[in-house]
């Protein structure tokens, strides 16, 4: 009955449809959003006498480039750089990727699209 | 958990099934329920001397799911399998036979994957060919149990056992495994993680692979009942997995397949019969390094027509497909399209 009661209004006053199905695209924008995890580099460990180990999980369809730097900041000829690329997968998945320290220090950082 | 599609049946699930085409050489004589009790008759075995067959099975291997659900990769693997079963067999007496079942195996594959490296950012890579090899030789023996064949009805029920040979190459598996160890070896001890964690394809490597390394035991029981013109076939088969290379174990398989089916035709010379076939596996998760896969194994059920010829007193042949149902696989895999299978056999 409530059904009813509801499709005869949307009918009825396309203002009140329209009102509906944009708050329905929100909530349905705001639960994708929640399940798309931010990109995380979960942790970075020495291996062996001059090599780190760098972790982090993947989701579904999404790119994912590894990149270093030696210092910062950035810019003028001082550019991130790949280390290593994760092209869509169909599942979610866990990467460790293994880096020669041949610099004092390195930074590392993740990006992700979409 | 439940796809469209659902997953192969694989040469050692094959072994079985070519030894059991050892039973199709028929005969046929001058009336309708001679002919119905010769093909019968030969179903069950019940001569003894020489017999031949050759079985061919295609499965395309080109519907990649994820743990149930059918999925969309951008540049997806594929498997395409021939496998064809040269099984030269005997019969000491109608009760008792021995066969021997030689696969050779073709493929046609393509997969993406990443390999690890001690010293080095993993790769991805894209390999794409062909291979064919010898797979495992198995010995499977015959005796049955039940052995009744009338003009009107028939029940012949089969034990069938035997031993799977390390024949074929195994070299995918031990570079699988090798993988296994590099990955491992960046983990923190005591951190989960699956044996094939290392692995984002959909053909993993010892699915490429014509041999396990391992001894096998396979088990089986057949039913073949009939009563004038219609019949129920059944099989059971059950393939106990030992350690192989590099200590990978593939996942223990059960699989119950049968239907019910009649005769079309009925000549002196031929009979032709049909029947709804409809098939039930299970395969268990495979082992890696003592540790199972979650990214392996699966339950299917298939459902197709078979068609069952005998020519004259020494020929017989049959052809079937099996069409996917369902399937929940775990993790991400390939899974069939289709199963086609055809053999003849000759009884000398």
């Amino acid at each position: 009955m409530l059904r009813v009661v509801l499709l005869h209004r949307l009918v009825t006053y396309p203002r009140t449809a329209f009102l509906a199905l944009l708050l329905g695209a929100c909530v349905l924008f705001t639960v994708v959003r929640a399940f798309a995890t931010e990109p995380l580099i979960s942790f970075i460990q020495p291996f062996g006498t001059n090599q780190v180990l760098v972790h982090f999980d993947t989701d579904a369809n999404r790119t994912y480039e590894l990149q270093f730097i030696n210092s910062l900041p950035a810019g003028a000829g001082n550019d991130w750089s790949n280390l290593f690329v994760v092209n869509p997968l169909p599942g979610p998945d866990h990467f460790i990727v293994p880096d020669t320290c041949t610099t004092p220090q390195r930074f590392y950082r993740l990006r992700v699209t979409p | 958990m439940f796809s469209k599609r659902t997953r192969r049946l694989n040469e050692r699930h094959f072994a079985l099934a070519a030894a059991l085409s050892l039973a199709l050489a028929g005969r046929a004589t001058g009336c309708d329920l001679c002919a119905i009790y010769g093909a019968s008759s030969a179903r069950g075995e019940s001569s003894s001397g020489f017999i031949f067959s050759v079985s061919e099975q295609y499965i395309p291997f080109r519907t990649p799911q994820l743990n149930g659900g059918e999925v969309s990769p951008v540049n997806p693997d594929y498997l395409d399998r021939s496998i064809t079963h040269l099984v030269p067999g005997y019969n000491f007496s109608p009760r008792f036979g021995l066969s021997l079942n030689v696969p050779l195996e073709y493929r046609s594959f393509r997969r993406t994957d990443v390999r690890y490296s001690l010293t080095a950012p993993p790769v991805f890579f894209t390999e794409q060919g062909t291979d064919f090899d010898l797979g495992d030789v198995a010995l499977i023996g015959r005796f049955a149990v039940v052995q009744k064949n009338t003009m009107n009805y028939g029940v012949v029920v089969n034990l069938l056992g035997g031993v799977k040979f390390p024949t074929g190459k195994t070299g995918r598996i031990k570079d699988e495994v090798e993988q296994t160890e590099i990955f491992e070896s960046f983990l923190p001890p005591g951190t989960p993680h699956d044996p094939l964690g290392h692995s984002v394809a959909g053909i993993h490597e010892h699915e490429l692979s014509p041999g396990s390394s391992s001894f096998d035991g396979i088990f089986g029981l057949t039913l073949n009942s009939r009563w004038h013109r219609w019949f129920l076939n059944s099989q059971f088969q059950y393939y106990l997995r030992t350690a192989g290379e590099s200590d990978f174990q593939f996942g223990n398989e059960l699989i119950v397949s049968g239907g019910p089916g009649a005769y079309l035709f009925l000549k002196p010379a031929f009979t032709l019969s049909l029947q709804a076939n409809a098939t039930y596996e299970a395969k268990s998760r495979d082992q890696i390094l003592g540790q199972v896969s979650d990214r392996t194994g699966w339950v299917a059920w298939y459902l197709g027509p078979q068609l069952a010829l005998t020519i004259g007193e020494h020929l017989s042949a049959n052809a079937g497909v099996d069409i996917p149902l369902t399937i929940a696989n775990n993790g991400f895999q390939n899974v069939p399209d289709y199963v086609l299978h055809a053999g003849f056999a000759w009884r000398f």
